[in-house]
């Protein structure tokens, strides 16, 4: 440490280094996503590896302590999902081999655990304890037994970040859940994180959604299986003008809740997960099909996921 | 002197550390206090404003890391907090507990509003409350926090 003696001269010189260091904080904030999430990653398996396989260690010992009933109750939720997507996958399967489409799937879900880091302006982020070795990749949905939490947004090894529908960058094609109108469901903030709520928006002027009825996930985009529930409506959002409607919709998943979620192994997005959480909306016309082992067109712009 | 020195750069690596480790092993969040904010800004009492500027850069860029959206925003705050911190020097000395309370506390204030509107553009609708009442509460949080580490480490013979 130096004591800071205020000679002109040095004063020149520390105002240029600081500068210097205010323009690279300046280029990094500024930089392609794309070279960003290099940084990123270099970071995370350099500097942030040990603390990042500390956690590792922690999430195990964590799920290990957790109330047995309740750890009980979680895990037979899951469990039932795994087991329905087991079943779901064998007959993919059967049905891919029939059509000579090969076996190109695996299981596609798999449990895991969240991990939040609460600092300022990752409020929408969180990690999980499984990644690419995992068969995890950018994209993979993160569901659990209440419905849709979020999107997987890059991936390590054995870690993966990804973003809750707080996030503002969360967007998913949603429906009511008798299939009668569509929108997009994304982040509405509210006064603090307790608050924030999902809205439908894109949804028709003449529509009519009540409150108390749920909004699922419509399965537009390809990325986001159809039916995983994203909450119930409360109302219609005040900022209601133009020839579209917005839904204020309390979400069916508490981000800060959620502790041990299913996280989708690989694309996801063509199948269909309405019966798991009963829902009955037929069809969807404007895809183009209705069976759950079939690959569903996907119009651009609706789920991202970010 | 140069003892000193290297304490103080050991306490200031040790809050670092202790950041991560309740951040980002033991995933505590929001209920652990700000400490790498608090690192830079004690750090920054004892540096060239050069220096203060490099160390926030560096604290900051390794805190974007975490974050999915807005990377560079914490470097660009924390850089500046820096390089403010280590100027204030020029202004006011003092070594009271009063005076690295309120030291902390507004400096931890200012990187989360610098860090709120570098990234406002982010939000679907501004939350200036969750900055004035929940930045508020954290930035007395973590200045609360620093000063006991502070203490703890001048107790530990530290510092005199």
């Amino acid at each position: 440490m130096l004591d800071y003696d205020g000679t002109r001269r040095d004063r020149r010189r520390e105002g240029a280094l600081a500068g210097g260091m205010l323009l690279l904080a300046f280029f990094l904030l500024l930089v392609p996503a794309g070279y960003q999430q290099v940084v990123r990653q270099g970071l995370r398996r350099t500097v942030l590896r040990p603390f990042l396989a500390v956690q590792a260690v922690v999430a195990k010992r964590r799920s290990q302590m957790v109330e047995l009933a309740q750890l009980r109750a979680q895990r037979d939720s899951l469990a039932s999902l795994v087991a329905a997507q087991a079943a779901l996958w064998e007959e993919n399967r059967q049905l891919r081999a029939l059509l000579v489409l090969g076996d190109r799937l695996g299981r596609t879900f798999i449990p895991a655990e969240v991990l939040r880091v609460g600092l300022v302006g990752g409020d929408g982020t969180f990690l999980l304890s499984v990644g690419t070795a995992q068969g995890i990749d950018v994209g993979s949905p993160v569901i659990t037994p209440e419905g849709l939490l979020g999107v997987v947004r890059e991936v390590d090894r054995h870690t993966a970040q990804a973003i809750d529908w707080t996030d503002p960058d969360f967007r998913a094609g949603a429906m009511t859940e008798d299939g009668e109108v569509y929108g997009i469901a994304e982040a509405w903030r509210g006064r603090s994180r307790e608050e924030d709520v999902l809205v439908m928006t894109g949804a028709p002027f003449h529509s009519d959604v009540r409150p108390g009825r749920r909004i699922v996930t419509s399965g537009r985009g390809g990325i986001y299986p159809r039916g995983i529930p994203l909450g119930i409506v409360a109302g219609i959002e005040s900022a209601d003008t133009g020839w579209r409607k917005s839904y204020l919709v309390q979400p069916a998943v508490r981000p800060e809740g959620a502790a041990h979620v299913l996280v989708g192994v690989g694309r996801n997005g063509s199948r269909d997960l309405s019966p798991y959480w009963d829902v009955s909306a037929p069809p969807d016309t404007l895809a183009g099909t209705s069976g759950n082992s079939r690959f569903r067109g996907s119009p651009q712009g609706e789920d991202d996921g970010g | 002197m140069v003892g000193r020195r290297w304490s103080f750069g050991v306490f200031i690596g040790a809050l670092v550390v202790t950041h991560f480790l309740l951040h980002l092993s033991l995933g505590i969040g929001s209920a652990a206090p700000d400490l790498l904010t608090v690192a830079a800004l004690l750090a920054a009492r004892r540096l060239r404003g050069g220096a203060a500027a490099a160390v926030g850069c560096v604290l900051g860029v390794l805190q974007d890391a975490l974050a999915l959206s807005g990377f560079g925003a914490g470097a660009v705050a924390l850089t500046v907090v820096s390089y403010l911190g280590a100027r204030s020097r020029d202004l006011f000395e003092g070594e009271s507990s009063g005076f690295i309370l309120l030291y902390l506390l507004l400096g931890t204030w200012l990187y989360r509003a610098l860090v709120f509107g570098l990234t406002l553009h982010l939000a679907s609708t501004g939350a200036v409350s969750t900055l004035l009442l929940g930045g508020i509460g954290q930035a007395v949080y973590a200045a609360l926090a620093g000063l006991v580490c502070l203490a703890i480490f001048r107790a530990a013979g530290g510092e005199a």
